[in-house]
């Protein structure tokens, strides 16, 4: 398992190093001058100068690269050129709100997904599975940025039940968990019944039901057992990819996390807020993904003994 | 036929005559009415109006146009450029391969949203931004599968038998290798072409996008959000038209897989 561990992680390193000097690139390689944009075509050459200088740009471009990656691993990520407030302690901030989001809409999802997986498995090929992949490919095609409006029109507008911005007490946290979590609920339960269907067409499933096993020991306790393999991975990188559904969600929502720093930061044109959430949001990203690696080898011990024989 | 292809079929024809719309609407999609700013539904505008009192239909149409040409541009240049180093990554093999597959291990754990908001709101809002920015995030899943499929086919006794009998490299690549991974392909267009078009919808809808006064679906929906709770017909109808526009392209996509026969790689 550790042989597994470290390989896993030394094949991170030229991924990670990749990340930064693509965040870097974002910055720095991109047409037009950050300097103009933010001081306007008409400014004074000596204040474009200025900014020039104290935000680096002088410098040659490898000289800025080293800054930056130096920079990166003192948890030193510039300071934010709208409220001057050193970025890291800006994402800092952010974190919970984004978090607790996220969790709150892995729950959703997750409750959603396996009864509407079990039952479209269980039922296959009947107007119940039909009814359960319908369910699953709306979801799946639903825009949350139109999804999210959707809720709060019904939930906030028309109904009168729940709060529609802002983050206040639990019932604050419905709607943006159920808009964030509908993609992720929409693909598990999918993955879900996939992998129940392949279960129980394997050789333990017949065996258990010669012995008279009954249906629902059957599929709870022998098929979902080993059809759960695969989810478990996929919630790992759901919930990567539940950050970068956060962005539009936060931003329908104002909810105070991550996503609507990068928004807020993108119309301030905030340079250096911009790539420190990006980079941030790319690393989590990555730990979800090198994490979903972990857990599959964890329990699934073929993954690791094949790492270990090549 | 299965209730798929009539799903389809129905969007599919909806989406005709709602694009014909452009040629016979009585108003032009930049035509304001001051007097009926934000009007619901009636017989002079179906959709109602907008809050500058713009016909909501003519710019749903050509919000729809927009859309299906964006994300047509973008799939198929990634469809090109991924195929194509996925197709020299998996024929060449050696370092090339390496070095290749190393630069996709890096797109594919930037999640690709993230990295397209960066891009174009960096390097500022327009049509040609955002298809830049959309093209480099989509290239990676061509490329990851065209190899994956090229590994495979070129072990085939057929492309062996070129090969030995002197048939050049480039040739085997275009006339032995290209039609063979194609089906795979085919199902992955369907399904990027949707994911285009959501992600332009999406950065439309942080303002990244095409700007005022041109209508896109994204930008409908951002001015939608804003008034929803005045108008909320804004917002009805734009959100609408991107859904089933994303669920027909899956569901293509779906019926396309299960006819030619494929089973998608999947990303990781």
């Amino acid at each position: 398992m550790s042989h597994f561990l470290l390989k896993r992680f030394m094949l991170m390193l030229p991924t990670a190093f990749g990340v930064l000097v693509l965040t870097f690139l974002l910055v720095h390689l991109v047409p037009g001058d950050p300097v103009e944009v933010l001081l306007g075509e008409r400014a004074l050459p000596a204040d474009r100068d200025a900014l020039r200088e104290a935000l680096g740009l002088n410098l040659p471009l490898l000289q800025q690269f080293w800054q930056f990656i130096a920079g990166v691993f003192t948890l030193d990520l510039g300071t934010s050129l709208y409220t001057k407030e050193p970025v890291s302690a800006m994402i800092a901030e952010r974190i919970v709100p984004t978090a607790l989001l996220a969790l709150w809409a892995m729950c959703f999802a997750l409750i959603v997904a396996f009864p509407l997986g079990i039952i479209a498995a269980a039922y296959k090929g009947k107007w119940q599975d039909k009814f359960a992949i319908s369910v699953s490919l709306i979801g799946f095609s639903m825009p949350n940025f139109w999804f999210g409006p959707l809720l709060m029109i019904l939930f906030g507008l028309w109904l009168d039940l729940l709060p529609i911005s802002g983050m206040t007490d639990w019932s604050s946290f419905i709607l943006p968990a159920v808009t964030l979590g509908l993609g992720m609920a929409a693909i598990t339960s999918r993955l879900i019944r996939a992998s129940l269907l392949e279960a129980l067409s394997s050789d333990y499933i017949r065996t258990a039901r010669a012995k008279g096993v009954r249906a629902q020991n059957l599929m709870v306790k022998h098929a979902l057992k080993n059809a759960l393999l695969p989810v478990v991975t996929v919630v790992f990188l759901q919930a990567g990819a539940l950050l970068t559904g956060a962005i539009l969600t936060e931003m329908i929502f104002s909810w105070p996390g991550i996503g609507s720093l990068l928004v807020e930061a993108l119309n301030r044109r905030d340079y250096m807020v911009v790539q420190g959430t990006v980079l941030f949001i790319a690393f989590v990203y990555m730990l979800m993904t090198l994490l979903s690696d972990i857990c599959y080898a964890l329990v699934d011990p073929r993954i690791r003994y094949a790492s270990e024989d090549r | 036929m299965s209730l798929r292809f009539y799903v389809v079929l129905s969007i599919a024809l909806l989406f005709t005559s709602l694009l014909g719309w452009q040629f016979i609407s009585a108003y032009t999609s930049e035509q304001m009415f001051l007097d009926k700013m934000m009007q619901a539904p009636s017989t002079d505008f179906i959709l109602g109006t907008d809050e500058l009192g713009r016909d909501q239909l003519i710019r749903l149409s050509e919000g729809v146009s927009l859309s299906l040409t964006v994300g047509c541009i973008v799939a198929v240049i990634c469809c090109v450029v991924g195929t194509l180093i996925g197709v020299i990554s998996g024929y060449y093999k050696g370092w090339i391969d390496q070095l290749l597959m190393r630069i996709t291990d890096v797109f594919l754990s930037f999640p690709g949203i993230l990295m397209a908001i960066a891009l174009a709101a960096l390097m500022g809002p327009g049509i040609t931004n955002l298809i830049y920015a959309l093209c480099l995030m989509g290239w990676v899943g061509f490329a990851r599968l065209a190899r994956a499929q090229t590994l495979m086919v070129r072990e085939q006794d057929y492309v062996k038998a070129a090969e030995i009998t002197g048939v050049s490299q480039h040739l085997v690549l275009i006339k032995y290798i290209l039609p063979n991974i194609a089906a795979p392909l085919i199902v992955e267009f369907s399904f990027n072409m949707a994911g285009a078009m959501l992600a332009e919808a999406g950065l439309s809808f942080l303002g990244l996008g095409v700007q005022a006064p041109t209508a896109s679906l994204g930008a409908m929906l951002r001015e939608g959000a804003r008034y929803m709770l005045v108008a909320p017909h804004m917002v009805l109808a734009p959100g609408l038209c991107l859904m089933l526009l994303v669920l027909a392209l899956n569901l293509l996509g779906d019926a396309l897989r299960d006819k030619l026969d494929v089973r998608r790689i999947e990303r990781k």
